[in-house]
């Protein structure tokens, strides 16, 4: 691709997500985003299971794929938690794997009919073997640390509006390197495209979403900036598959990757934590 | 003869408390949501609800309709309960209940079943048949419905839902549950 059709590319991306800023909302999706978390919860004594895999390109050492299995587990209506494994597998034959832990607060909501608003506070510790290569920190997926933040969603009929933002320092002891503290966030819009009226569970939905990600080092204010869009299929109101695309708009960061396909399965059980009381049949 | 004597006590509970009024349907409309993945996860919490038999569930409309198992007793707290651990709130709450010949009065209590059923808004009036109720409580309606319900009465249980020294029988104030409600009209 030529230099002029990529930056062509970028601002017709960019054209493309002010356009949804500003129309979304009015138009009438959903919150369950595939780039970042909301500040919803899974419901209270649920258990999600969640396969994330991704192809990636374009980084500091190539291209390479990853696995993220996650279990996510609801243990209060305004609690939950997940536990995340992270294995990577870069094209020149090295692999590395991870852990992350993910906590999430619902402290605000405010719910009317078909919207509602609300936020929480999040917390994520990671885990990694892999030496810090690049400047990009992720705790979500290869750097070693840990982060904290606020989610803030409004969901207005079929569209939903998410916000992150959080600050995330790498901690890498054993290889004798200084932390590193970076600022993150997200803005992501998503929107119910079908079926345009709910008749039961068994319909099949398709939510289209449209997300940045962006972060900055508050240390030399390196930064980058992602764009990422998303189709996702809700299958008998309970399995759910996302197909992402995500692309670096901008960057002065070294990174482990500048473009990323993804491909993520969800599915809840709902109740399973749920003790059935002794008079039930 | 203990098989017995448990179908014994049963029924004997039955007449003792059932036979005044039953509840026949509750219809719950719920807020914050619009996926039909949001539904369902209600959905889900309220067929687990003890004395439900069967929901059916209104995905545009956000509304489901619970149906108790006959002679079962529900409890409109527990319905409650269920559609706020899915992640979301009660909008409005109607309760359709048989009555026999039961007496009712504004600002006052009635027994079902062992829970304490407090009137608002209503004409003194015996309620018989099939009669509509709307629960008022502060978790199943708006803040503002709430505050306005709360200026028609001095009775200090309907903020708290549970009784305090306005109600008759003081002896647990604080502790029993009162429920509010109002008749549809």
């Amino acid at each position: 691709m030529t230099r002029k059709s990529a930056n062509t590319l970028k601002a017709a991306a960019w054209a493309a997500f002010i356009f949804a800023l500003a129309f979304g909302p009015r138009a009438a999706a959903q919150e369950l985003f595939a780039y970042s978390e909301p500040a919803s919860n899974v419901p209270a004594n649920s258990i999600g299971l969640r396969m994330t895999a991704a192809a990636f390109g374009g980084g500091l050492h190539g291209a390479g794929i990853m696995a993220m299995p996650e279990v996510k587990v609801g243990l209060h209506r305004n609690f939950m938690m997940t536990a995340q494994a992270n294995l990577m597998k870069l094209d020149n034959g090295r692999d590395y794997y991870g852990g992350v832990l993910y906590a999430k607060y619902r402290f605000l909501v405010a719910d009317a009919d078909y919207s509602h608003f609300r936020m929480a506070a999040f917390a994520r510790a990671g885990m990694n073997n892999m030496r810090p290569w690049v400047r990009e920190v992720d705790i979500a997926s290869y750097t070693q640390g840990g982060e904290a933040g606020i989610v803030a969603t409004q969901l207005l009929k079929k569209t939903a509006i998410n916000l992150t933002a959080g600050y995330a320092r790498s901690h890498y002891p054993e290889w004798g390197i200084r932390a590193q503290d970076v600022l993150r966030g997200s803005l992501s819009v998503g929107r119910l495209m079908l079926p345009t009226t709910y008749t039961g569970f068994k319909q099949t939905n398709l939510n289209l979403m449209l997300e940045a990600i962006a972060e900055e080092d508050l240390g030399n204010h390196a930064r980058f900036a992602d764009l990422a869009g998303a189709a996702q299929l809700i299958f008998n109101s309970r399995l759910r598959v996302d197909i992402g695309y995500r692309a670096q708009l901008y960057a002065s960061m070294t990174r482990m990757q500048t473009h990323a396909a993804q491909l993520r399965v969800e599915y809840t059980f709902l109740n399973a934590l749920t003790k059935r009381p002794p008079n039930a049949e | 003869m203990r098989k017995f004597f448990f179908t014994f006590l049963l029924l004997t509970g039955l007449f003792a408390t059932g036979a005044a009024a039953q509840i026949t349907r509750v219809n719950i409309v719920a807020s914050g949501l619009t996926c039909s993945m949001c539904s369902r996860s209600i959905f889900d919490a309220l067929e687990k609800v003890p004395g439900v038999d069967k929901v059916e569930a209104d995905v545009a409309g956000t509304a489901f309709e619970v149906y108790p198992k006959t002679g079962a007793d529900i409890d409109p707290d527990a319905l409650q309960n269920a559609v706020a651990n899915a992640g979301f709130s009660v909008a409005d709450m109607t309760v359709q209940a048989k009555f026999d010949n039961v007496a009712v009065k504004n600002d006052a209590h009635i027994d079902y079943r062992g829970r304490m059923f407090h009137f608002m808004e209503v004409k003194d009036q015996v309620l018989n048949g099939e009669v509509k109720l709307r629960a008022i409580d502060k978790k199943y309606v708006s803040r503002g419905t709430f505050k306005n319900y709360n200026k028609t009465t001095d009775y200090s249980c309907y903020a708290s839902g549970h009784m305090q020294n306005c109600c008759l029988s003081s002896n647990d104030s604080g502790k029993k549950r009162i429920y509010h409600f109002t008749l549809v009209k």
